[in-house]
């Protein structure tokens, strides 16, 4: 409404204006074109009257700047009188904020510049600021003419134009915010309108279900009807069950009577009860106290954690102790792996030394052949002594020669006693014998099996492409490889002999079945008789005594001639602390000068092929009499058989 | 099942076994290690558990002893089926005294392991 008034008074003020200039114009132009009425206008009075009727300001000013002239727009437009703004001059109705640009205006102005369109603010007496626009001329001789429209109205319209333009701006933003708003809820009510379309089909579905229920209660109706009838009949059924109450309630004023005589009992146990209740107070005060008690105990126990926590901290701090602890390990298992290594360049050092104990091996072999040419000795230094010792008695001035005999047995006993020395060496060189013994003969018989073992394949698998001679070398090969693991084996029991074993009481004659039976099939083959006699029980190396006699009675058994039946013989004798044992056989017999020689290790007295035998054999069995301290020696006829004697001393276990 | 670091022996074994009667299976270990696995894999396998163990004692690594150690271990399910014999080239009598110690090791004899070995074990404990 108020934009309606302005756009009004807008619409008035330009008419105005407009009006007022084409006055001005046509004034002007008619000044500019001369004529009679220019003239006229030029005579004073019309000049006077046209100077007033101007509605612009019109201003004439003095070289000086004094006013000379203003017209009468001038007084309506500022409110003064013509005394009042004479007095005070228009200078000082000048706005402060437009004195510096109209300060150089009127210095132009003074210059002779012509000024147009200069707009300034110049005040009203009522307060108000006129905004003036000034067009001014300064003449020859220093007069200036100015003229100055009030535009005043002018820009509070345009002021109030562009202000409706920005509201018109802002109804149209509006407008267009409103019209999305309208089509976004346009958009709704065509989403509502979809959703009323489900919503009837809904509805319609519902009806349907509606009309589905309608029929259900319709028979559920009918149900109830068929229950009503129902009820009627439990209603005479009721009749007849309230019958049965009336009973019932006789019974229980019965029972009522009872329960008279049980309330009184329960009076009596109140009154107990209250004693009860008495006693609990009691008990009551008893618990406070055990809670006060436990508080106490509670408190102790709050100081207990926090000893436990401290004893924590200390915990952890050994936890971060045993880091330490277990990075040294770390560190030390390190140091073991290099250790490690150093064990295996020992262990490489052990291994030449080995080298160098077989060696030894060898040495000590012949210091064993050494031993018993000095057993022999010995033992002829025996039979000598014997022979002294009886000279002794029937030759007592023969002490010089006995003395030297003396002497000689000295020397004997020195030899005995180095040899005693060397024994003691033997023992401990035997013992790290025996240790490589067993590991030396499985090494050694281990490839041996493997030759042996192969050359049998090879006899089983490629028999078909080999021919006689072929068969005959594989063989060959194979004896020979028997042969030496059969010589390792001897020599392996011949080393160990008497090591492991302890004396103990051996039946005799079960000793000799068991060799005779272990026997069996080499007798079978020859047909061999034995005759066994009687045989103590004594305190014998076992497994060392059945080796013995299986080698003697063996062979018995093997040398004999080809188609003779074996007979062997087999006593024992007790003489005094001896039993002598012989072993009589009628095999091929041996001649006098080896009796000796058969005892020794690898003394075999027949070529291989006639007999087989390691030559081992007899030194074993020397060797074993010998420990049981005992000889053994040979009596033998050539062609008609050999007995072998062999005494084995009583010994204690 | 044939328990032996020696291939060779291995292979001979197996044909003599294999010569005394051509159904048998053999499998060789070679080693006590191997040979647990074995048993302990196939331990609901009854039809590959094996009737007859034939047990060196000197392997490298381990050796018979510790082989029988461990396999006393074992649950009896695996073991019961098992004879076993030592069979090795050790004639030492402390190695025989000392397989008497296990009642479980049937024999021990001396290799190489022969078919009347063979048939000799086969009617000891199989017939």
């Amino acid at each position: 409404m108020n934009k309606s008034k302005e756009s009004e008074r807008t619409k008035r003020a330009k008419k105005e204006l407009l009006f007022r200039r084409k006055e001005l114009v046509q004034i002007i132009s008619q000044m500019i074109t001369g004529g009679e009425e220019l003239d006229l206008i030029l005579s004073g009075e019309r000049l006077d009257d046209f100077f007033d009727l101007s509605p612009s300001l019109m201003v004439i000013t003095n070289p000086k700047g004094e006013i000379f002239k203003i017209n009468k727009s001038c007084l309506t437009i500022l409110g003064y009188t013509q005394k009042e703004i004479l007095n005070i001059g228009l200078w000082s109705l000048v706005h402060p904020d437009d004195i510096d640009k109209t300060t150089a205006v009127i210095e132009k102005q003074l210059r002779g510049d012509e000024i147009s369109n200069f707009i300034t603010r110049y005040k009203n007496k009522d307060g108000t600021y006129r905004i003036l626009e000034w067009q001014a001329t300064t003449v020859k001789d220093g007069f200036t003419y100015a003229y100055a429209n009030d535009i005043t109205n002018r820009n509070i319209a345009m002021k109030e134009l562009l202000f409706q333009n920005e509201e018109k701006e802002k109804r149209a933003d509006e407008l267009d915010i409103a019209n999305k708003e309208l089509l976004f809820e346009q958009k709704e009510k065509v989403k509502r309108a979809e959703e009323l379309a489900l919503a009837i089909k809904e509805l319609l579905f519902q009806k349907e279900e509606k009309e589905k229920k309608a029929d259900e209660l319709i028979i559920a109706n009918k149900e109830i009807q068929f229950q009503s009838v129902e009820k009627v009949k439990r209603a005479d059924e009721l009749e007849i069950a309230n019958k049965e109450i009336e009973l019932l309630d006789e019974e229980k004023e019965q029972r009522i009577t009872k329960l008279g005589k049980a309330n009184k009992e329960i009076e009596l146990l109140d009154e107990e009860k209250t004693k009860r209740t008495d006693e609990l107070a009691i008990a009551i005060k008893e618990l406070l106290f055990q809670n006060e008690e436990k508080q106490k105990r509670a408190d102790e126990l709050d100081i207990a954690n926090k000893e436990i926590l401290y004893q924590k901290e200390e915990k952890e701090k050994r936890a971060d102790e045993l880091i330490i602890a277990n990075r040294e390990l770390e560190f030390q298992s390190v140091e073991k792996v290099k250790r490690a290594d150093e064990l295996d360049i020992a262990n490489k050092e052990i291994e030449l030394l080995d080298e160098e104990k077989e060696k030894r091996i060898t040495r000590l072999g012949k210091a064993n052949k050494e031993i018993e040419l000095l057993d022999e000795e010995k033992q002829k230094r025996a039979a000598e002594l014997d022979i002294a010792k009886k000279e002794l008695v029937f030759q007592k001035n023969e002490k010089e020669k006995r003395a030297d005999e003396l002497i000689i047995i000295k020397d004997d006993l020195d030899i005995l006693r180095e040899k005693e020395m060397l024994a003691i060496k033997l023992s401990v060189a035997n013992k790290e014998l025996e240790q490589f013994s067993y590991l030396a003969s499985h090494d050694l018989q281990e490839p041996l099996r493997t030759i042996s073992n192969y050359i049998k394949v090879f006899e089983e698998d490629y028999s078909e492409n080999l021919d006689e001679t072929a068969q005959k070398y594989l063989s060959s090969v194979n004896m020979a490889t028997t042969r030496m693991s059969q010589l390792i084996q001897s020599l392996l029991e011949y080393s160990i002999l008497g090591r492991h074993t302890d004396l103990i009481s051996v039946n005799c004659a079960q000793l000799v079945g068991n060799v005779i039976s272990d026997l069996n099939q080499l007798m079978k083959t020859s047909g061999a008789i034995i005759d066994v006699g009687d045989m103590p029980t004594l305190n014998l190396y076992e497994i060392e005594m059945h080796a013995l006699f299986q080698n003697l009675i063996s062979n018995a058994l093997k040398f004999q001639e080809k188609n003779r039946k074996p007979k062997i013989k087999i006593r024992a004798e007790e003489i005094d602390d001896v039993w002598n044992f012989s072993i009589s056989d009628n095999g091929i017999g041996i001649e006098p000068q080896y009796f000796e020689r058969v005892f020794q290790i690898f003394q075999s007295l027949n070529t291989r092929s006639e007999y087989e035998g390691t030559g081992i054999g007899l030194a074993y069995c020397k060797k074993i009499v010998q420990l049981h301290s005992g000889e053994i020696w040979i009596e033998s006829t050539v062609g008609k058989g050999t007995t072998f004697y062999f005494t084995i001393h009583k010994l204690t276990i | 099942m044939l328990v032996d670091d020696n291939e060779h022996d291995n292979f001979f074994h197996e044909r003599e076994i294999k010569k005394v009667d051509a159904s048998i299976d053999v499998v060789s270990k070679k080693s006590g290690n191997e040979a647990l696995e074995y048993l302990k894999l196939n331990q609901e396998k009854e039809n590959l558990h094996p009737d007859l163990i034939f047990l060196d004692i000197n392997m490298h690594g381990m050796n018979g002893w510790e082989f029988l150690e461990h396999y006393n271990l074992l649950t009896r399910d695996v073991q019961s089926h098992a004879i076993i014999v030592m069979l090795t080239t050790s004639s030492n009598p402390a190695d025989n005294k000392r397989a008497q110690s296990f009642n479980f090791i049937s024999d021990y004899i001396t290799k190489p392991l022969t078919q009347e070995i063979l048939i000799n074990i086969s009617t000891k404990h199989f017939k």
